[in-house]
């Protein structure tokens, strides 16, 4: 029965790593032609501009990661302070609500985060700052807000896990809760914590819900984080949307195909610090 | 030095011990010897009041050390009092790290000088200095299980703590090895708590023995 078990799960293991090699095999393939009619260096342009046949990705390529990034270190400031607090504390209370919080937050849709960010931090930042409306600022918290339940859920379980393990033994020898978590769990832990960080970055360069309703999708390069701009799978988004069978239709394969690359690597890289 | 009185334990409905009463000698060996699920190991989890940390116990009695009651002291004042009252456990518990850092790490906590002098003198005490002397920084994970049982106690060692709370310290060493870690213990200044299955093994080492 445990070898049927087996065989069925590496069945279905090989089937998806297949169907995702296959899904990337056949964007490259899908965007072949852009290579023959341009220069690599047209997809790499900051111009986009479908009338002169300029197809350059790089302004949405530079706001994905600026957006990207943004949320990730604004989500792990909170992780980590979150995660720290729930390990720390001795207020059972506040740990089962932080624990509850961030359950919470993990089933909220994205659309409902999106929602509520036009209805509170837009009209919030439009105060301070008249000309910005939605932005990359608006984008990158909305963004961390996401990306917090999926840091914290990892951190957390490996807190939980060195604090099983190796708890008694280091409080065994005279070591404070604080020594414990600072100069024993924290040290311990960062590479699976840079694990979780990668995932989560993942997450965030993959997420288009938010990018496409917070950020503003203009195609002028952003200069500053109030500046409205649009990341690559708004991008895809909104010409998949709008038009079909045109040289801007394929170049969103190239798109594709940059996105599902990107993630290949950060997986690429979680595993390589694993193993190290 | 350590003073039990009327000490009883019980988990949930199932009493462990009942009014127990010892009195430990300082600088000297006690041991307590008794049957596998008699409540030795969980004494040892009073003594240090790591018991807080165990669910649904119920623990009534004193435990008085130096004239203190632990079972009244508040947990910032036990870090500070389990640093001099070191368990060393059945199983190893080693931390995942190099022999050398499972050493080290602790010793840099409490702020011990002279780290790498002591660190050879703590294995040299427990005959594991030969044996891993090319080796320290490699993973503890890597020794045996009785070289293991021999870095716990060296951690303890090293420490230098006032009593040593040993469970089965030997069980897994050899014969030879067995009775070169005892003669230590007996010459080692401190106050020491063996608990044991059998009273002839603790008999060698000493004469305050109580049967649980």
């Amino acid at each position: 029965m445990n070898k049927l078990f087996s065989k069925l799960l590496l069945f279905f293991t090989g089937f998806s790593s297949s169907l995702v090699i296959f899904i990337f095999l056949l964007l490259s393939y899908l965007c072949i032609d852009l290579f023959n009619l341009n220069d690599i260096s047209n997809f790499l342009s900051f111009d986009w501009d479908v009338e002169k046949e300029k197809f350059g990705i790089a302004t949405m390529l530079f706001s994905t990661m600026a957006i990207s990034f943004n949320a990730l270190f604004l989500a792990f400031v909170f992780s980590f302070s979150i995660c720290s607090i729930i390990f720390l504390s001795k207020n059972r209370y506040l740990i089962f609500f932080l624990e509850k919080t961030i359950l919470l937050m993990s089933a909220i849709p994205t659309v409902i985060y999106a929602f509520a960010a036009l209805m509170t931090i837009v009209p919030f930042i439009s105060t301070y700052k008249p000309s910005s409306t939605l932005s990359i600022l608006v984008a990158s918290i909305v963004l961390s807000l996401l990306l917090i339940p999926t840091m914290s859920l990892i951190f957390l379980n490996i807190f939980k896990t060195l604090s099983l393990k190796y708890q008694s033994t280091c409080l065994n020898l005279g070591l404070s809760r604080d020594d414990f978590f600072f100069k024993f769990v924290l040290k311990n832990s960062y590479k699976n914590m840079t694990g979780g960080v990668i995932l989560a970055l993942s997450r965030a360069i993959g997420d288009t819900m938010i990018a496409l309703m917070l950020a503003g999708n203009a195609l002028s390069f952003p200069t500053s984080i109030f500046d409205s701009s649009r990341t690559l799978t708004s991008h895809i988004a909104l010409i998949f949307a709008n038009d079909f069978d045109s040289m801007a239709f394929k170049a969103i394969f190239f798109c594709a195909v940059l996105l599902l690359g990107s993630n290949f690597i950060l997986i690429f890289i979680i595993k390589s610090i694993r193993i190290k | 030095m350590l003073n039990i009185k009327n000490l009883s334990l019980s988990y949930g409905d199932k009493h462990i011990f009942e009014e127990l009463n010892i009195e430990i000698k300082e600088n000297e060996i006690t041991a307590i010897v008794g049957a596998s699920g008699i409540g030795k190991s969980s004494l040892f989890l009073c003594i240090n009041q790591m018991i807080r940390y165990e669910k649904s116990y119920k623990l009534k009695g004193e435990i008085l050390y130096k004239g203190i009651d632990l079972m009244k002291e508040s947990e910032d004042n036990l870090t500070k009092i389990r640093k001099n009252i070191i368990y060393v456990s059945q199983q190893p518990d080693i931390l995942p790290m190099s022999i050398y850092e499972n050493l080290a790490f602790i010793a840099r906590i409490h702020k011990i000088k002279n780290i790498d002098e002591k660190i050879n003198a703590a294995l040299e005490k427990v005959y594991l200095y030969d044996e891993i002397k090319d080796r320290l920084h490699t993973d503890a994970t890597s020794l045996s299980g009785g070289q293991q049982q021999r870095l716990i106690l060296a951690r303890a060692l090293l420490l230098e703590p006032e009593v040593l709370l040993l469970d089965e310290p030997t069980a897994s060493l050899n014969e030879e090895l067995s009775h070169k870690i005892g003669l230590m213990l007996k010459e080692h200044k401190s106050t020491i708590i063996i608990i044991s299955h059998f009273k002839s093994q603790v008999k060698k080492l000493t004469n305050n023995v109580y049967s649980l």
